[in-house]
C-alpha cells in the first residue's frame, strides 16, 4: 500500500483539474461542465456564496461523486481512491478540534491518520507546531486556545502530513485583523518556505490580494474568470492624486496646464495620464504649493468582479442553494 | 480631512439644528466582571455618520456596544445616548436599531412577518408599510413571503437587517454585521449603509475587516485592552503616531537622482533605491509631502508615484495594538 | 594555544516528509488506538480515567464475592460447592452484565459524538480512509475495551477459584471448559453491547442522550419483558422474550454454557438456532446502520 501511494507523480504541474465537471443535487446545479486547471502555487477560489466552491472542495477530496465529467487530483482520478488524500490537506472552515486534549497529542494522532507511523508521526507533530508558531501552549488542552492558536493547529494538521496540496476554507473567517495578518503569513510561508501549494476560498478580497498568486473565480457553477490576480489589480490610466492641503489651488493650477481633474472623496483624479502629463501634474502641485500625500494610478481590485452584476442573479442563487 | 459623506451627513445634521450634542456620549465608563476588566475608563462620543469601532478579539468592543444598547450595566461613569440612559429609557429603543453577530431569527415565520413582529415591538405606527419599506430597501421582496427557514446565510443576514431597520432608527448599533458575507453582500451593504449615513443617521459598526471601514468610515474607535487607545480620523491618527517613520514608495524616471536630492531634505531619515523605486523614511511627513514635488521639480524629475506604505488602516492599527 | 572548536549550523526549517507512509491501514489503526486511549481516559485529564476504572472495579466486584463465597463454602464443608450449584463463570454475566452495558454506555458515546459535535470528524473524512473505515475502527476500539472489561472480571473470579479451591490443580483439571467458554461469553456480549451502544452513539446528538437512550431502553425493557412475559401465554411470552434488550445476549451465553441463567424465564421455549439468529440479526442492522449514517456523512 505504502509503494503505491509513492508511485503518484508529484512533480505533476497540475495538480487539480476539473473536466466538464457537473454536479447536481436534484434540481439544483452546484457545478455545471466547468473545466479549469489548478497548479503549484497560491490559489484564490472566490465566489458568491453557493456559487460552487464547497461543492468543488468536496468533489477533489473525493467525498462526492460527480454527475459527469471529471475532478482529477495528482494526476488521478479524485473519486477513485481515498489514497490520494494522503497528499492532501484541509482545514474547514468551522471549529474541529477537540478541546480535551493538547495540540501535540492531537496533532500526531492526526499525522497517524493520514499514514504516518507513530515515531515519525510524534516528530512531524512537533516540528510542524514549531513551524506554524505554537510553543510551550501545545501541551495543554486546546479547549483553553484563543482563537489564533486554534487557527494554527488547524493549519498544522493540513500540514503535519507534509502534503502536495492543501485546501483552505475561509482560513480568516472571524479573525481579528491581527489574527488575519498572521494567518496570512502563515499561509504564504507555508508556500515559499515549506513548497507546499494551496487552494484557499474567501469572500474577503483583501485577503486574496495579498496572499494569491492565481484566482479562480466560480458564480452560478461556472468558471467566471480565472488568472494570475495581479491581471485583476492592474494599474489604469486613471491618475489619484491626493494632496492634505490646497485642493482648489491644485485644481486651479491643473486646469491652467490643460489637465482636467475631477473630485472623487479625497482625492482628484485625472484620466488618461501618460508622458508628459506626469510633468504637468508635478508643477502643477509645485505651483499650487499642496502637501502631496499620494500619486498613484487607480487599480482595479478583485472586488469589482462583483460590483456588476445585478441583484436579481443573487437572489436566484440564493434560492438555489436554500 | 474627513471623506465627503462625513461632511455632508454634519452638514445635514446642522440644518436639523440637532449639532452640538453628540448622539451617543460615553462618559468615563468602565465595566468590570469580577476581578476582570473588560472596559477602562473609556470616554468618546459618536456623532451622525459612520464610526467605525475597532480592536482585537477580547478587546472589549461587545461590551462597550451592549453598554451602549442598555443591554448591560456600566461598573462606573455613564452612557448617554439621545440625552437619556438607555437602561432606564425604553423610549430610547424606538429610536435606536441594534443588529449582534450570532442571533436567531424565526425561522418558522416568512420574512415578511419576521420584519412586523420587529415593528410591532418598537411600536410602529403603520407596521405593513414599514416592513414593506425596510423590506424594500434590502432587496428582498420577493423571498419576503417564504419561511426564513428556506433562506440562505445571505438572505438572513439581510431580513435581519431589514428588521433592524423597520422603525427607522436614527441610531444603529452594528456589531461584526458581516461575518461570513460574500463579496457582492459585502458591496451591498456597503451602499446601504453609506446612504442611510447620508440620510443622517448614525452607525456605530464594529468590524474586523479594516479595508471595509477604511471605505466606510471616516472616523474610527480603537479600543485596546479595554482602553481606548485612539480615536478620529485614521490619517490623523497615523500623523499622530510620529514615533513610528513614515514609509513612502516613490516612482519616478531617475530614481538615483532624486534619491540624491531627497536624502539632503531635514525631513528624510533615509532612501533606499531598488531598481526603479524609492522607499523613502521620514519621520516629519508633512515637510515631506510639502517638498517632494519641489524637489523633483527642481531636478527636472518625473514622478509618475507616491504611495504611503504604512498609513492604511490596517498598519496603524497593527501600530496600536502592538504598542 | 589554544584550538578552535568546530561549529556547526542545523537548518531547522520545514523538512520534507521522506519516510513510510502506510496509508488506509495506518490510518484505521490510528483511530482504533485513539478510541481506546479516549475510553480509557489515556492521554486527557485525571479526570477522565476516573469513570472506567470505578466501572472495571465495580464489574470485579461480583466476581470476587463469587470467588469468596465458593472458597469459604468449600472450607465449611468440603466438595458441597459443587452440590450448591454455587453462582461462577456462567452466571457471572446474568448478574454483572447490567454494570457491562451502564460501561458501554457511558463510555462508548464518547468515541463518536465529540468527533460530530466539535466537527473532528471533517478532519477524518479527508484522511485516507473511508467513513465507513472510521466508524469501523472507532467500534473496534470500543469492543477492545469491552472485552477486556468483560474478561478481567471471568479471571478474577477464575483466579479465586483456583486458588480458593482444596487442590487447585484438579480444580482446573475438572472445569477447564469453562475458560473457552468465559472468554467466547464475554465476546459475545462485547460485540452486543458495542454494537448498540456504536448505534445509539452514532444517531444521538450528545453522548448524554446516546448515554440516557442505553440506559433507557434497557431498563424499561428488561422491567416491562420481565413483567408481561410472566402474565402473557407462553407461546406469546416466548417470543415477547427476544425483546428484553439486555438479556438478548445472555440467552447466548446460556447456551454456551448450557445452564440457564437469564431472568426471563419465558425464553427457555425458544430454540437455540433462534435465538443465536435473533443475537446476529441485532447486530448486523445495527452494525448496518452505524456505517450507513457514516456513508452519509459530508464535511
Amino acid at each position: 500500500m505504502a509503494r503505491r501511494i509513492a508511485t503518484y507523480d508529484l512533480r505533476v504541474e497540475i495538480l487539480l483539474r476539473a473536466e466538464k465537471l457537473t454536479k447536481r443535487y436534484g434540481s439544483v446545479i452546484a457545478l455545471d461542465e466547468v473545466s479549469f486547471e489548478i497548479g503549484g502555487t497560491i490559489t484564490g477560489l472566490l465566489g458568491p456564496n453557493g456559487a460552487g466552491k464547497s461543492t468543488a472542495i468536496k468533489l477533489f477530496l473525493g467525498l462526492t461523486e460527480p454527475t459527469s465529467g471529471r475532478a482529477e487530483v495528482l494526476g488521478q482520478d479524485a473519486g477513485r481512491d481515498e489514497q490520494v488524500r494522503a497528499r492532501l490537506g484541509y482545514m474547514p472552515e468551522h471549529d474541529c478540534l477537540p478541546s480535551a486534549v493538547s495540540a501535540t497529542e492531537f496533532l500526531t494522532h492526526m499525522a497517524e491518520t493520514s499514514g504516518l507511523p507513530p515515531r515519525h508521526a510524534r516528530v512531524r507533530a512537533a516540528d510542524t507546531l514549531r513551524h506554524v508558531g505554537l510553543f510551550e501552549e501545545r501541551y495543554r488542552p486546546m479547549g483553553g486556545y484563543s482563537t489564533g492558536m486554534k487557527q494554527r493547529v488547524k493549519l498544522a494538521q493540513t500540514l503535519v502530513h507534509d502534503p502536495v496540496l492543501v485546501l483552505l476554507d475561509e482560513p480568516t473567517a472571524g479573525l481579528d485583523p491581527t489574527g488575519r495578518e498572521e494567518m496570512l503569513a502563515l499561509i504564504r510561508k507555508t508556500h515559499r518556505e515549506f513548497g507546499i501549494s494551496l487552494v484557499m476560498s474567501s469572500h474577503l478580497m483583501g485577503d486574496v490580494e495579498r496572499t494569491c498568486e492565481r484566482v479562480l473565480v466560480l458564480e452560478n457553477g461556472s468558471v467566471l474568470e480565472e488568472g494570475e490576480t495581479s491581471t485583476f489589480t492592474e494599474a489604469s490610466e486613471t491618475l489619484y492624486i491626493e494632496v492634505t492641503a490646497r485642493r482648489s489651488e491644485l485644481i486651479a493650477a491643473l486646469a491652467a496646464r490643460d489637465v482636467k481633474a475631477t473630485e472623487e472623496g479625497s482625492s482628484l483624479v485625472v484620466d488618461s495620464v501618460s508622458g508628459e502629463d506626469y510633468d504637468r501634474i508635478r508643477d502643477a502641485i509645485v505651483a499650487a504649493n499642496a502637501p502631496l500625500r499620494r500619486l498613484a494610478p487607480r487599480r482595479r481590485t478583485l472586488t469589482e468582479l462583483f460590483q456588476s452584476e445585478t441583484n436579481d442573479a443573487e437572489d436566484a442563487e440564493d434560492e438555489g442553494i436554500a | 480631512m474627513s471623506g465627503p459623506d462625513w461632511a455632508n451627513v454634519a452638514d445635514k445634521s446642522l440644518a436639523d439644528g440637532s449639532a452640538g450634542a453628540p448622539i451617543v456620549r460615553v462618559d468615563n465608563v468602565s465595566k468590570w466582571f469580577g476581578s476582570l476588566v473588560a472596559v477602562s475608563e473609556v470616554s468618546f462620543d459618536v456623532r451622525p455618520g459612520i464610526t467605525g469601532l475597532l480592536g482585537p478579539n477580547g478587546a472589549g468592543k461587545t461590551t462597550l456596544l451592549r453598554m451602549i444598547t442598555g443591554l448591560a450595566e456600566v461598573s462606573q461613569g455613564e452612557v448617554t445616548v439621545f440625552g437619556g440612559s438607555p437602561r432606564t429609557d425604553p423610549e430610547l429603543y424606538r429610536r435606536i436599531g441594534i443588529m449582534v453577530e450570532h442571533e436567531g431569527s424565526y425561522d418558522f415565520l416568512t420574512g415578511r412577518r419576521f420584519v412586523e413582529l420587529a415593528a410591532r415591538l418598537r411600536k410602529v405606527a403603520d407596521v405593513t408599510r414599514a416592513a414593506t419599506t425596510s423590506i424594500d430597501r434590502v432587496n428582498l421582496a420577493d423571498a419576503a413571503d417564504r419561511p426564513i427557514k428556506t433562506y440562505s446565510r445571505g438572505m438572513r443576514q439581510r431580513i435581519r437587517l431589514a428588521a433592524t431597520l423597520v422603525h427607522e432608527p436614527e441610531l444603529l448599533i452594528l456589531d461584526e454585521p458581516l461575518n461570513g458575507a460574500d463579496p457582492r453582500q459585502r458591496i451591498e451593504f456597503q451602499e446601504l449603509l453609506l446612504r442611510l449615513a447620508s440620510e443622517g443617521r448614525t452607525i456605530l459598526i464594529s468590524s474586523h475587516v479594516l479595508e471595509e471601514v477604511e471605505l466606510l468610515a471616516s472616523r474610527v474607535l480603537l479600543v485596546v485592552n479595554g482602553k481606548l487607545a485612539a480615536e478620529g480620523d485614521f490619517h490623523a491618527i497615523r500623523e499622530a503616531l510620529d514615533d513610528r517613520p513614515y514609509q513612502v514608495r516613490i516612482l519616478c524616471d531617475r530614481p538615483r537622482a532624486l534619491a540624491a536630492g531627497l536624502i539632503g531634505l531635514e525631513a528624510v531619515d533615509s532612501v533606499q533605491l531598488d531598481d526603479d523605486t524609492l522607499i523613502v523614511l521620514s519621520s516629519n511627513v508633512g515637510a515631506l509631502q510639502a517638498s517632494l514635488a519641489h524637489s523633483a521639480a527642481d531636478l527636472g524629475v518625473r514622478l509618475t508615484g507616491v504611495e504611503p506604505l504604512d498609513d492604511s488602516l490596517e498598519s496603524v492599527f497593527g501600530y496600536l495594538v502592538d504598542r | 594555544m589554544s584550538e578552535r572548536g568546530s561549529g556547526q549550523v542545523f537548518d531547522l526549517g520545514f523538512r520534507r516528509y521522506e519516510g513510510q507512509r502506510e496509508g488506509r491501514r495506518r490510518a484505521v489503526r490510528a483511530v482504533h488506538k485513539d478510541g481506546v486511549r479516549t475510553a480509557m481516559g489515556l492521554g486527557r485529564g485525571g479526570k477522565a480515567k476516573v469513570l472506567p476504572w470505578i466501572f472495571i472495579a465495580a464489574s470485579a466486584i461480583p466476581a470476587l464475592v463469587f470467588a469468596l463465597v465458593a472458597g469459604a463454602v468449600d472450607r465449611l464443608a468440603d466438595g458441597f460447592s459443587e452440590a450448591a450449584d454455587l453462582p461462577s463463570h456462567a452466571d457471572y454475566y446474568g448478574i454483572a452484565g447490567i454494570v457491562l452495558f451502564l460501561f458501554a454506555a457511558v463510555v462508548g458515546p464518547e468515541l463518536f459524538c465529540p468527533d460530530r459535535s466539535s466537527g473532528t470528524i471533517s478532519l477524518y473524512l479527508v484522511r485516507p480512509l473511508r467513513a465507513t473505515d472510521y466508524a469501523m475502527a472507532r467500534w473496534a476500539a470500543l469492543l477492545t475495551v469491552m472485552v477486556v472489561v468483560a474478561w478481567i472480571p471471568q479471571l478474577v473470579l477464575l483466579a479465586g477459584l483456583v486458588f480458593g479451591a482444596p487442590e487447585p490443580g484438579s480444580y482446573i483439571s475438572d472445569h477447564w471448559k469453562d475458560i473457552p467458554r468465559f472468554l467466547v461469553a464475554g465476546l459475545v456480549i462485547a460485540v452486543y453491547v458495542s454494537t448498540i451502544t456504536s448505534l445509539a452513539a452514532a444517531y444521538a446528538k450528545r453522548r448524554a442522550y446516546a448515554a440516557a437512550f442505553l440506559i433507557g431502553v434497557l431498563i424499561i425493557s428488561a422491567a416491562v419483558i420481565g413483567g408481561v412475559t410472566e402474565t402473557v401465554d407462553d407461546g406469546v411470552g416466548r417470543w415477547l422474550a427476544l425483546l428484553s434488550v439486555g438479556d438478548i445476549p445472555i440467552y447466548v451465553n446460556d447456551i454456551i454454557f448450557d445452564e440457564r441463567t437469564s431472568s426471563i424465564e419465558a425464553a427457555r421455549d425458544l430454540s437455540n438456532a433462534v435465538k443465536i439468529g435473533w443475537y446476529l440479526a441485532i447486530v448486523a442492522t445495527a452494525g448496518a446502520f452505524v456505517l450507513r449514517r457514516y456513508r452519509k456523512l459530508s464535511l
